[in-house]
């Protein structure tokens, strides 16, 4: 039988003990930016001009110390792109498969033992995996492209830290891969305002229709803690400024050869907002709910002045 | 002589099993061309087609008639899909029975020509609703699309799980569940008709079938047909034993050409080679006196087999089934309620009423539709287009640069539209329903209506403090159902697709002058 000193004395243990649990993965995060930090010396290296987004790539992943830094040598590779419509690359749907296929060159000649590549598409799958000119990439390069088209491929994970979100069905590669590389195309979006490296990650999960049901801003915020991506690549050399994210015709694509490079995805975010405030209403980074939010969750730097870009034109 | 048989077998194999494949190719692995060159020949669809458009695409049945004309009903045994798989069951049937009854039966001549009457009468007054039940290129298509593919796909899907376990990503799970509805209505009518053949041969190719009708009307006048040599035969019988169409009477040494389905058993059975297709002449064998057409009691049969064809329906009337778990995600009593007035018909097919009186419902649409928006309607166009295809926008949405089901519809109840065409076609119109979208009860932003919109005919205005909330231009909306499938509410959805009963052309979307960008340097 407890007294009631001892009931309050075991609740206040309990509610330490818990306090201290949530704050935890906050500490244990702070080494990890830290390091990355020392390695390169700036958050987000973003690079314009060249004649292909395969120029500013190769400029960049060396600026960035090297493939070899993000993969485990015979380590498997998860390279998520965006390839979620049916619509060929002019249109910028989809990331560029030119960048895409540069990518995993460099993942096999970095030691990868195996890239995979999936998209849980909007769009019919096959169609959007053979139109998007990824297909062929992954074929020429040796990369196997994955389905994503049926609830076979997802193991239910719990989401500790999110604050909607507590759960997702997620991609089993997503989860094995010993490195994951996302690769999101640049875009408007009609909903959310911007889609680039939080938001592809939507392609990761199978029930979309809950995130858009309960709060889609906090969803995104919320699955950006369940496994950071080992390096954002952010595809703005076709950027859609409008009628996002699939798009109309070709006068909603803007030929504008950015690229982004970042392990801090919600810097990688804010700066690709801004490249979009140029044509749009945007202000800050801060007017897309989730890239507010992921700042806040202490997820990654989203205040602009606060974020160390080392800035390369070509 | 004797290689008829075997040829006939080799021919009606290959391409019964081509028709296989097409009907059940959920990898989308057989080109289109091949289906357009298997349903060319099909004479009820490409009758129907010629019917449609005139043109060069539905003359197959030219063809076939003209084959008809030569050597009597060589559809009905080398190309009839369901000929052959009745053939299947006639084989197996003579195999167990030992002791082989005499075939020689009575012709239902009277029943025959009725049901042609009244499928050719129905055709001209309301449309495919008779033949929907009788086209024996329709009743096999729907029974490989519905019934057969359903433990194809079962077994693929769990071989595919299994082989996603240990990380083997060849194969992929389709995930097209075949209507309850489809399998049942497809199995009971194909069943029936083996069941038939079974045990009394090809009747159902004699009696019933319109195709069989119309060409045993040719073949009445073929010119080369099977023939005995009255001198030759030593009238031992066997060919009447073998005929499974219960034509030949060996004691007249007669063979009646009209219900001869050009099977060839009798030609290799013949142990003294008295039997052969040739040319016809009084002096061989004399055909059996025609026997006249009792118009009296034409009408008396026609009702008869009209009620008959009634009675098969019962068991396809049953609702659509829905999913077994009815998802819910918002308070249905709170929900604002609506009815669909009309379920939308493919692009391509002009309207409702046109739709419904040209299709067989043969289901080769709905086996290829990529998306598997397509599929086969219980009641939801009423009585008249059992099994036709319908827009589910539960199942899928029509892609927009997609145009198989017009391409490869071998009626052409769906017509063939270049893909510019098609894309201003509207079938249906989107209708928002804010009262159930996610932005205005929970004050959250939503917005995959619009995202999946390809005119953009669901664009996203500013609601009340920095939110977005779906509108819909119905002028540029195709009606391809994207934002009513995309729309995450349950039970009833926030967005919905009201079809067109006359299909129109959607405005193309205007194209806003791009805002100048100055791009000259990084924007951070």
């Amino acid at each position: 039988m407890l007294t009631r000193k001892e009931l309050i004395q075991s609740m206040r243990d309990s509610l330490s003990f818990s306090f201290l649990f949530l704050l935890l993965p906050s500490f244990l995060r702070k080494p990890f930016t830290a390091e990355a930090q020392t390695k390169t010396g700036f958050d987000l290296l973003a690079l314009r001009g060249g004649n292909s987004p395969v120029d500013l790539f190769k400029k960049g992943i060396s600026e960035m110390g090297g493939m070899q830094r993000f993969i485990k040598k015979g380590g498997s590779v998860l390279i998520k792109p965006n390839i979620g419509w049916d619509r060929s690359p002019e249109y910028g749907a989809n990331t560029n498969p030119d960048l895409v296929e540069a990518v995993i060159k460099e993942c096999y000649n970095s030691g990868a033992s195996k890239v995979y590549i999936f998209d849980h598409t909007c769009d019919q799958w096959q169609n959007c995996y053979k139109k998007s000119g990824i297909q062929n990439a992954a074929a020429r390069t040796g990369a196997e492209l994955v389905p994503a088209s049926s609830v076979d491929y997802y193991i239910r994970k719990p989401l500790p830290n999110g604050k909607i979100l507590k759960e997702v069905l997620v991609h089993k590669l997503f989860l094995q891969c010993d490195t994951v590389i996302n690769i999101p195309v640049l875009k408007h979006h009609s909903s959310t305002g911007l889609t680039a490296s939080m938001k592809n990650l939507m392609g990761v999960v199978w029930d979309r229709g809950e995130w858009h049901r309960r709060d889609l801003h906090q969803c995104i915020a919320d699955f950006s803690t369940f496994r950071k991506s080992d390096l954002v690549i952010i595809d703005g050399w076709r950027v859609m400024t409008r009628n996002g994210p699939r798009g109309y015709g070709l006068s909603d694509v803007e030929n504008m050869k950015y690229l982004f490079l970042s392990t801090d995805p919600v810097a990688a975010d804010a700066a690709s907002a801004m490249v979009l405030a140029k044509t749009s209403g945007l202000k800050s980074p801060s007017d897309i709910r989730y890239i507010k939010l992921a700042g806040e969750m202490g997820l990654g730097k989203s205040d602009l002045s606060k974020i160390n870009i080392k800035r390369i034109t070509i | 002589m004797k290689a008829l048989k075997p040829l006939r077998i080799a021919v009606s194999f290959i391409l019964t099993f081509l028709l296989l494949l097409v009907f059940a190719d959920y990898y989308r692995m057989i080109p289109q061309q091949l289906s357009s060159i298997l349903t060319y020949f099909q004479f009820i669809p490409s009758l129907l087609s010629f019917i449609v458009t005139l043109s060069s695409e539905g003359t197959g049945f030219i063809l076939i008639a003209g084959l008809t004309f030569l050597a009597g009903r060589i559809y009905c045994s080398f190309i009839c899909p369901l000929g052959f798989s009745q053939d299947i069951f006639i084989h197996t049937g003579n195999k167990i029975r030992k002791k082989k009854s005499p075939w020689y039966s009575k012709s239902h001549n009277c029943l025959f020509y009725s049901v042609l009457t009244i499928s050719v009468l129905s055709m001209i007054y309301s449309g495919t609703i008779i033949i929907i039940w009788l086209d024996p290129f329709s009743i096999f298509g729907r029974f490989i699309s519905y019934t057969v593919s359903y433990p194809l796909i079962e077994i693929n899907n769990t071989l595919t799980s299994v082989l996603i376990k240990h990380n083997i990503f060849a194969f992929h799970s389709i995930n097209i569940r075949p209507s309850t509805a489809g399998i049942i209505f497809s199995i009971s009518l194909y069943s029936l008709i083996m069941i038939i053949s079974f045990f009394k041969g090809r009747i159902y190719c004699n009696s019933i079938c319109p195709a069989g009708a119309a060409l045993s009307l040719i073949s009445k006048f073929s010119y080369f047909r099977i023939m005995i040599d009255r001198e030759k035969c030593i009238r031992c019988g066997r060919c009447e034993d073998i005929c499974k169409s219960g034509c030949i009477d060996y004691n007249k040494w007669s063979v009646d050409s009209s219900r001869c389905v050009s099977c060839f058993n009798c030609i290799s059975k013949c142990p003294n080679g008295s039997i052969s297709l040739s040319r016809f002449n009084n002096y061989k064998s004399k055909p059996e006196s025609l026997s006249s057409n009792n118009s009296a009691g034409g009408a008396e049969i026609s009702r008869l087999s009209f009620l008959s064809g009634l009675l098969l329906m019962p068991g396809v009337l049953s609702p659509k089934e829905n999913n077994s778990t009815v998802l819910i995600y918002q308070e249905p009593l709170k929900q604002k309620h609506y009815n669909r007035m009309q379920f939308s018909t493919p692009p391509g097919s002009g309207s409702v009423q046109s739709f419904n009186s040209r299709c067989t419902s043969c289901s080769l649409c709905i086996s290829a539709c990529p998306t598997s928006v397509l599929q086969p309607a219980v009641l939801q166009y009423g009585i008249h287009g059992i099994m036709q295809p319908f827009m589910d926008f539960s199942s899928g949405f029509c892609n927009y640069d997609c145009t198989i089901c017009g391409d490869i519809c071998p009626t052409d109840a769906i017509k063939k539209h270049s893909l510019d065409d098609k894309r201003k076609i509207q079938t249906g119109k989107s209708i928002f329903v804010i009262e159930n979208c996610v932005t205005y009860t929970n004050g959250t932003d939503c917005g995959a209506c619009s995202e999946h919109c390809p005119t953009k005919a669901v664009h996203m205005i500013p609601f009340r403090k920095n939110l977005v909330i779906p509108e819909v231009n119905q002028a540029i909306c195709t009606g391809c159902g994207a934002c009513e499938y995309a729309c995450p509410v349950r039970p009833l959805k926030a967005i919905y697709v009201e079809g067109n009963k006359q299909h129109l052309t959607a405005k193309l979307p205007e194209v806003k002058a791009k805002p100048a960008v100055k791009d000259t340097d990084f924007p951070f």
